[in-house]
């Protein structure tokens, strides 16, 4: 196996500074357009506009796609394992967190209610996206 | 016939807008754009789906690195050798089988069993050397992990090939070709991932969902071992003497259910009036997981050996054979098994019973296989 480099953090923050920079010169052109157009307007005040939505619509993309990143990196939660405990003889049914070692048809302790041993009757996982 | 132009006004010219600074900006940029796409479209296009072929390589990486990590530390916990494992499942995660030629392909089935059982034999010397004190369900297991994590180190390797492949030559179709494939190949990346510690753990997957039925119909009942890996039990059902066979759990095994099936055909001399498989089958998109489905023919998987030998002894003895499959998606059929699922056993038990029940008479053999992964089910 090769060796495992550490992976290098700077460019994310070099994105995110870009990215937050743009939005500030984006805001500031829509509110320049904006205070321009609401004083009879200028030339200029219709393309400072556009370029200033240009810009916020940019930065806005660059978060999504940086909260998704972060989301993809982010390591997946584990699905919650259950196992089914029943009493074949009294019907008691209970659920409890999955133990390694649990198996389905495994015989477990004695069943509280009528003292018959309890059978794994099923394990299975709470979410897995499909 | 020209207008002479005032200094520093050639730009504006150019673009036709001239006093107004933001409007000219705005049409240096198109203009811009346009050509820089006209001429390096092609290059930018290379450039993106290199990136994402990169991401998806990092991806893969970190996946690859984590099965190592489990990997590594299933087998001292399971079974400590004393000696550090890692060398050893580092060499082994390399492991590979080469199929046998088919330019003529007379006689393959045998030559693929064969390599098989090799293939076999091999993974479970190497069990024994890395994890020699693992007990047989752990051993199993391992077995597992060990398959799941090659798994995940060849595509890691396939991928990482055609993207260094892509950025060296900076070839778009070598990018696209690996490119369009990534999703299928993620989402298989991500099952197996998420398989390891299903198998480490010893919980059943989606693919366990014959097994299940096998071991919902035998449960009680006395069984013996028929093939390898394989136990079958003898029941009854309304008068039908059912001959239900698994692979032997709670350890991770799918065993030789074709081998099983011959081997019980022969012993009852040919009289047997239905074959019934059930076995975990992947859905179409949009389709419920747990729904069940009944046909005819071998419900297995696999390179084809273990049907090709049902389909062999069945013919022989002019057997019909019958397939019942709980539908799931490739993810679901190596993650751990979800509520629908095993929802979806309870139906196809009584579709099994049903088939039974129209299809033959008291007094007839029925053979009921629960094909798939054994892991955390018993019998």
């Amino acid at each position: 196996m090769e060796s495992q480099p550490r992976p290098k953090a700077y460019p994310f923050y070099v994105f995110l500074i870009i990215t937050v920079a743009m939005l500030v010169i984006a805001l500031f052109y829509t509110f320049e357009a904006v205070v321009a157009l609401q004083s009879g307007g200028g030339d200029g005040a219709t393309s400072q506009l556009v370029m200033g939505v240009f810009g916020l619509g940019v930065s806005l993309y660059m978060f999504l796609q940086f909260r998704k990143r972060m989301t993809l990196i982010k390591q997946s939660i584990p699905p919650d394992i259950i196992t089914v405990v029943e009493c074949k003889s009294c019907g008691f049914k209970s659920l409890r967190k999955f133990a390694k070692g649990d198996f389905v048809f495994k015989t477990e302790a004695n069943c509280t209610k009528c003292d018959e041993p309890l059978l794994i009757t099923g394990i299975y996982s709470e979410k897995i996206e499909t | 016939m020209f207008r002479r132009l005032e200094k520093g006004a050639l730009i504006p010219s150019l673009v036709g807008q001239e006093g107004d600074l933001g409007s000219t900006i705005i049409n240096v940029v198109y203009l811009g754009s346009f050509l820089f796409f006209m001429v390096y479209g092609q290059k930018f296009q290379t450039w993106l789906m290199l990136r994402e072929v990169g991401t998806a390589v990092s991806k893969l990486k970190v996946m690859r690195d984590r099965a190592r990590g489990l990997t590594v530390s299933f087998a001292k916990e399971s079974g400590d050798a004393g000696l550090d494992p890692t060398p050893r499942i580092d060499h082994f995660l390399e492991y590979f089988s080469i199929w046998p030629a088919s330019l003529d392909p007379a006689g393959i089935v045998p030559k693929f069993a064969h390599l098989l059982d090799i293939r076999d034999q091999r993974f479970k010397a190497e069990v024994k050397t890395i994890a020699p004190n693992a007990d047989k369900v752990n051993a199993l297991n391992l077995e597992g992990v060990l398959e799941v994590a090659i798994g995940l180190n060849t595509i890691y390797r396939v991928i990482k090939h055609f993207y260094m492949l892509g950025k060296k030559t900076m070839n778009l179709y070598i990018i696209m070709q690996i490119q369009m494939q990534l999703p299928q190949i993620m989402e298989m990346a991500e099952s197996y991932s998420t398989a390891l510690k299903a198998f480490a753990d010893g919980q059943p997957i989606g693919d366990g969902a014959g097994a299940i039925v096998a071991a919902k119909l035998m449960h009680g009942t006395p069984h013996r071992p028929i093939s390898k890996e394989i136990v079958v039990a003898a029941t009854q059902l309304d008068g039908r003497k059912l001959l239900v066979l698994k692979a032997e759990g709670p350890g991770s095994s799918v065993g030789k259910p074709g081998d099983a099936i011959k081997k019980l055909i022969e012993e009852e001399q040919g009289k047997v009036a239905m074959v019934i498989m059930i076995d975990a089958a992947g859905k179409f998109e949009g389709e419920e997981s747990g729904g069940v489905s009944e046909g005819v023919g071998a419900a297995i998987g696999g390179i084809g050996v273990d049907q090709f030998t049902i389909e062999e002894i069945s013919l022989k003895y002019k057997i019909p054979v019958n397939a019942v499959i709980v539908k799931e998606s490739i993810k679901e059929s190596v993650s751990p098994m979800t509520k629908k699922i095993l929802e979806g056993t309870d139906v196809a038990v009584a579709r099994v019973k049903r088939i039974i029940r129209e299809g033959t008479e008291e007094g007839d053999t029925v053979i009921v296989a629960g094909i798939g992964n054994t892991v955390g089910v018993g019998q």
